[in-house]
């Protein structure tokens, strides 16, 4: 009995931290910068995703990390176009081995393209991962959040951390 | 949904210990934890062992037992905190993530039946549950998630109670004497949870009837269920009832190390044991809305991939060529609604579908665009397609014998 009271104790209370939390998120401002059109080099984020950048907007992929612990991948659930994304909000799925692993995303803005390719023979993001495996194009809100995201160096360093 | 999401996450790195202590009280500097714990994880796990607690749901409903997995999966911290959910449901279908509901269960025999088909949030294939069959979901942080470890405590598990000798293949099933009694799906994002079937004495024959429906013509991206033979754990041990098996793997767990070694029986002393779950509002803050959205019909059934459904009908024979004439009915299904549907006949058919028929067809046709999708629609058709259904195929037949007739005397 002591046991079931505690769990609920423990359940009740996370209620009140989501509200504290939630106020948190709405103080946040948010800017808008002008960017250039000139192809940026490739960035990552800990989630195991790329991004590549050309003007404003950002092609978004799995790396081939990711690609090869997922294994076979049989689904590519898209986000739709025109949907609005935070950053590391869930934005679709994808399905391998009777798994089904979240796909975040990487940055902030409004999905311009997903690749069609995919949605049809998904064993692309296996075989091609950065070029013809690509997800979904993004228009960038926050632009700023970009320098927070890994350059390919870094990200080696972070999937070498990772694995020791 | 998006809100609950997001503010889900928002106290996805709080540790169940934290929040433990800090109940009634909520100290305010708990909110500004990071949103995501990024690698900060991996040197959490490090040093002492995590603690592990058995949860027993309460409830038998599909869907609370789906948004309670849900709402632990969103709102828990597993990294100090090992948590294994044991729960069973009524009679009822559960489909994959990406499955298409119409092409794994007989729709139309679970609505008859009044059984209720769920979508769940992993991936993998369409499973059969009752009251005789277990469903165990092991939750870990993301980097801790290992199926074949959590499939060796179930199978050690009814080794120790049973003395059954169950084996995980490489597709991770649990199989007895080459039958299947456990089917295996997961899910990854920020935590991470692996859940499996355990048949132990379920209803086989509802099974078999209801995961056989005609797909003939339907075509699909969806995520196919692959097929296998199963059987109840029961066929092995008589005495097996789906109560021991839960307390046999729950104590399995508890005495097993997170690497998967056995930790003896003085092990489970160090565990925070078994808790009876009863999964409310009042206690999951936000479980109702789960529950709303895994009952929805735009979750269960417009969450299918887009497929298509390509029919024949014979409907003659050309009288100069000899070919057979069909009819084509065509719908293509996207979000669960028909987004097209057409009609296509080939010259001749009047010669034998009459002009009522006819327009009915195509009225009938007109009327499914933008419609949600349902097997029904296909037998309205070919009653529509057949209304004199008795005198109109014994004339295609006549007519069908005498041209085959013709042709054999003539050749």
């Amino acid at each position: 009995m002591v046991w079931i009271t505690r769990i609920f104790s423990l359940a009740r209370s996370s209620s009140i931290s989501f509200k504290a939390a939630d106020g948190l998120c709405k103080g946040q401002q948010i800017f808008r910068f002008s960017t250039s059109t000139m192809l940026e080099a490739r960035k990552y984020t800990d989630k195991h995703e790329w991004v590549d950048m050309n003007g404003n907007v950002g092609t978004v992929g799995i790396s081939n990390y990711a690609q090869d612990s997922l294994g076979d991948i049989v689904y590519a659930q898209l986000p739709d176009v025109g949907s609005d994304f935070a950053i590391m909000d869930e934005c679709g799925a994808l399905e391998s081995v009777k798994a089904a692993s979240e796909l975040y995303c990487p940055l902030s803005g409004k999905v311009v393209e997903k690749n069609a390719d995919v949605e049809s023979t998904p064993a692309l993001i296996n075989s091609s991962c950065y070029d013809k495996g690509w997800l979904f194009k993004l228009e960038l809100s926050k632009p700023e959040e970009l320098k927070d995201l890994m350059d390919e160096d870094a990200y080696d360093k972070f999937l070498k951390a990772q694995q020791d | 949904m998006q809100s609950i999401l997001r503010k889900s996450a928002s106290c996805g790195n709080l540790s169940l210990f934290q929040n433990f202590r800090a109940a009634g009280a909520v100290p305010r500097g708990v909110t500004a934890i990071r949103f995501y714990p990024a690698i900060a994880s991996k040197s959490s796990t490090e040093g002492a062992e995590p603690e592990k607690s058995v949860f027993i749901s309460q409830s038998s409903d599909i869907f609370t037992n789906l948004a309670l997995e849900d709402w632990l999966y969103k709102n828990f911290d597993f990294n100090k905190h090992r948590v294994l959910l044991l729960w069973r449901n009524d009679p009822c279908v559960v489909i994959g993530r990406h499955q298409n509901p119409w092409q794994e269960v007989d729709v139309g025999l679970a609505d008859k039946n009044d059984m209720k088909i769920a979508r769940r949030n992993s991936g993998g294939g369409t499973v059969y549950h009752d009251r005789g069959n277990l469903n165990c979901t092991f939750f870990t942080p993301r980097n801790a998630y290992d199926r074949k470890t959590n499939l060796d405590v179930i199978c050690r598990a009814l080794k120790r109670q049973f003395g059954v000798q169950a084996d995980v293949t490489p597709r991770l099933d649990v199989t007895l004497d080459g039958y299947k009694v456990s089917g295996t799906a997961s899910k990854l994002g920020k935590n991470a949870y692996h859940h499996c079937t355990v048949l132990v004495d379920a209803d086989l024959k509802k099974l078999s009837k209801l995961l056989n429906p005609d797909t003939e013509g339907m075509d699909s991206r969806a995520t196919k269920s692959v097929k296998a033979p199963v059987q109840n754990i029961k066929n092995a041990n008589v005495t097996v009832s789906p109560e021991k098996v839960l307390s046999s793997i729950g104590y399995e767990f508890l005495r097993t190390t997170t690497d998967g070694n056995d930790g003896g029986a003085q092990m489970i002393e160090k565990q925070r044991g078994f808790h009876m779950i009863n999964p409310t509002n009042d206690w999951f803050p936000g479980l109702d809305n789960l529950k709303a959205e895994m009952k929805s019909w735009s979750w269960n059934f417009g969450k299918t991939p887009e497929f298509s459904l390509k029919k024949e009908y014979l409907i003659g024979q050309d009288m100069d060529t000899l070919e057979s004439l069909n009819i084509h009915f065509n719908l293509q299904v996207e979000n669960g609604f028909i987004r097209s549907a057409s009609l296509q006949s080939p010259s001749g058919t009047r010669n034998f579908v009459d002009d009522t028929t006819l327009s009915d067809l195509s009225g009938f046709i007109n009327a499914l665009k933008d419609r949600p999708f349902h097997p029904g629609i296909v037998s309205t058709f070919e009653g529509l397609l057949f209304k004199n259904s008795n005198k109109a195929s014994v004339s295609v037949h006549e007519t069908l014998e005498q041209q085959a007739r013709n042709y054999v005397r003539n050749s």
